[in-house]
């Protein structure tokens, strides 16, 4: 009796299905260290939305007494600045909060704005292997021809000096790399069986495109695109650098780490700490994106 | 007489290569003129060995390629003449099940929804009745219920080709392309798959195409036999009077190279010397006579046309004579 009773519910659960979102959680949380990226990102999230209420004192206010004091724990440090002062006597730490406020958003706003277009013209030349094909690959080789940064400066030069034109800049120079990984994965996709068969079954060009095909390019992708949100805050930074960036004194990651430059050897955490920041962040955002692919990529879940 | 839904004729079909910087194009035959015509309900089986254009015939047949010269028709209506929608509603009469079952499903769509795909793709049906739709159509190839929701590398390669077999059937087409089904599993196994098809066969009138090179599954499933060489059909006839009594001296040779269990069965084997032209530069006069024990100076020169001999149709100048 008690052994009916079990196999009917035993059935019961294999009839219904969670559904995709928890589904995907599942897959997602089961790798600790996604879960941990997602957890950092989340408090500097939270930091950077919340930033007035969280930062002790204004970004830009300079303490003129208080230049260059080094982190509370050290010697000569202030209870008041917790991760010290800088060249100016403003405070690091409120700086790093404000700061992430643009650092995240040049980064995330530069990798989608890269991946999208990239995604969608890579895939376009997959599909149409004989005009379209060539002429979008021709154009992406005369791109990646040109220095990165030399490219992105002549973008802003021409666009002028501003933010949303800096993550347009970085976003351009990024598209090559994207438009050649999804073009390499989608065409080895093609020739696939099952896209066949989909054809067979009357798909049209768009259904083919992203439904059948990109799920199963995703991969490298995202590995890519979590990769070059680092690349982009420091591209951000080197435009900063030369003045075709987020202007000063807005508190932003990069442009923190390049003006301290010149005290590495005086007040190492004027520099160190914007770095760390970054690292932390870049490494988080590779974690997440590695439980990401896996989450995604259901031949790695456990079997359902 | 029933319902003829597909024919061809003299279908062809030529692949441009190239063959190195600056020194143009060679084209390919992969397909010569093959005429045949199958009937609702039956199944025409398609051998040949490796590189004889069966494949290429397969994709002719499901509209993936167009032909490069000839006429096919399906369901009586003319596929170089039919327009865009015409064009959409036989999409859906032919469907096809692949060699390989590994590579057939989408790895990263759940079972159910790759099952659904054509009925998303082809009808207005509300997705409670999609599934409803592909869970009786699992159940009708042996799969369980739960299987809806799983993804493709759950299961063994049997079940997979199960699968696509029942996403070859969701649209309820006319012809079903198969090519090589059986080939990649291993025969405890195949022998569920070809009880399958014919029992799919029977329920809903589905005519076979089914391409093979392993004349004794050929000889389980079909009614009709096609044998191709170098993308040419060298003998065309019934199942029964073919295996019976082959008449090309090919055909002799690939029946006489089938193993039997039984030895009293076995019959002296014809060896083939040589291997397969190729397509490419293919052999004056018959495309067979560089391998033919009955060769004579007319097979280098004339090509041999089909033409009826004992109940069946046979491209060979020799075949009265080497058959006495």
């Amino acid at each position: 009796m008690a052994n009916t009773v079990q196999t009917a519910a035993r059935e019961d659960l294999s009839q219904t299905y969670p559904s995709p979102l928890k589904e995907f959680w599942q897959g997602f949380s089961f790798n600790k260290g996604a879960v941990a990226g997602l957890v950092f990102m989340a408090l500097v999230l939270l930091a950077a939305v919340f930033a007035p209420l969280v930062a002790p004192h204004s970004p830009i206010e300079q303490f003129r007494d208080h230049l260059l004091t080094p982190p509370a724990w050290l010697e000569g440090g202030h209870a008041s600045f917790l991760l010290g002062t800088d060249e100016l006597g403003r405070d690091i730490l409120s700086r790093l909060i404000y700061g992430a406020r643009l650092s995240l958003l040049i980064g995330l706003s530069s990798v989608m704005m890269a991946l999208i277009p990239g995604v969608i013209l890579g895939l376009l030349a997959a599909f149409f292997p004989k005009v379209l094909g060539p002429m979008i690959m021709r154009l992406m080789d005369i791109m990646m021809a040109l220095p990165s940064l030399l490219l992105a400066v002549a973008i802003v030069a021409i666009l002028g000096p501003g933010l949303i034109n800096t993550i347009i800049a970085i976003a351009f120079t990024a598209l090559p790399a994207y438009v050649r990984l999804t073009r390499a994965s989608a065409m080895t996709e093609l020739n696939r069986d099952y896209v066949t068969a989909s054809r067979v079954a009357g798909a049209g060009l768009i259904r083919l495109m992203f439904v059948t095909v990109l799920p199963n390019c995703m991969a490298p992708l995202i590995v890519h695109a979590t990769m070059s949100f680092s690349s982009a805050i420091l591209d951000a930074a080197a435009l900063g650098f030369l003045g075709l960036g987020v202007q000063p004194p807005a508190a932003e990651w990069g442009t923190m780490l390049a003006s301290a430059r010149d005290y590495i050897e005086r007040a190492w955490w004027v520099v160190t700490l914007p770095g760390l920041t970054i690292l932390l962040s870049v490494l988080a955002i590779n974690l997440m994106g590695d439980g990401l692919r896996d989450a995604l990529d259901p031949k790695l879940k456990r079997a359902a | 007489m029933s319902q003829i839904v597909l024919s061809a004729r003299d279908l062809t079909r030529h692949y441009k290569v190239s063959r190195g910087f600056m020194k143009g194009h060679a084209t390919v035959k992969a397909l010569n003129g093959v005429s045949f015509e199958l009937a609702a309900g039956k199944t025409l089986a398609v051998v040949g060995e490796s590189g004889c254009g069966k494949s290429t015939l397969a994709r002719q047949l499901t509209l993936i390629e167009e032909p490069t010269s000839g006429e096919l028709s399906l369901d009586n209506v003319s596929v170089a003449k039919a327009g865009q929608s015409e064009l959409k509603a036989l999409r859906r009469k032919v469907q096809m099940v692949f060699q390989n079952p590994y590579a057939s499903l989408n790895p990263r769509q759940k079972i159910g929804t790759q099952l659904a795909e054509p009925l998303t793709i082809n009808s207005d049906l509300s997705a409670a009745e999609r599934e409803a739709k592909v869970k009786a159509m699992m159940a009708k190839v042996g799969l369980r219920p739960e299987h809806f929701y799983r993804y493709p590398h759950m299961f063994s390669g049997g079940q997979r080709q199960r699968i696509a077999i029942a996403r070859a059937m969701m649209l309820n087409p006319k012809i079903v392309v198969a090519d090589e089904p059986t080939s990649a599993l291993d025969v405890s196994i195949q022998a569920q798959v070809l009880n399958l098809f014919m029992d799919l066969q029977q329920e809903f009138g589905t005519a076979y195409v089914f391409i093979s090179h392993n004349l004794s599954v050929v000889e389980h499933v079909a009614d009709d036999v096609m044998v191709m060489y170098l993308g040419r059909a060298v003998e065309v006839g019934s199942k029964t009077a073919l295996y019976a009594k082959p008449l090309h001296p090919y055909t002799q040779a690939l029946l006489s190279a089938t193993p039997s269990i039984h030895p009293e069965d076995r019959k002296t084997k014809i060896k083939i010397v040589g291997e397969l032209p190729s397509p490419l530069n293919p052999p004056t006069g018959c495309a067979f006579h560089k391998r033919c024990p009955h060769a004579v100076e007319r097979c280098k020169q004339e090509v041999p046309e089909l033409r009826p001999i004992g109940g069946r149709q046979v491209a060979c100048h020799r075949a009265e004579e080497i058959n006495v």
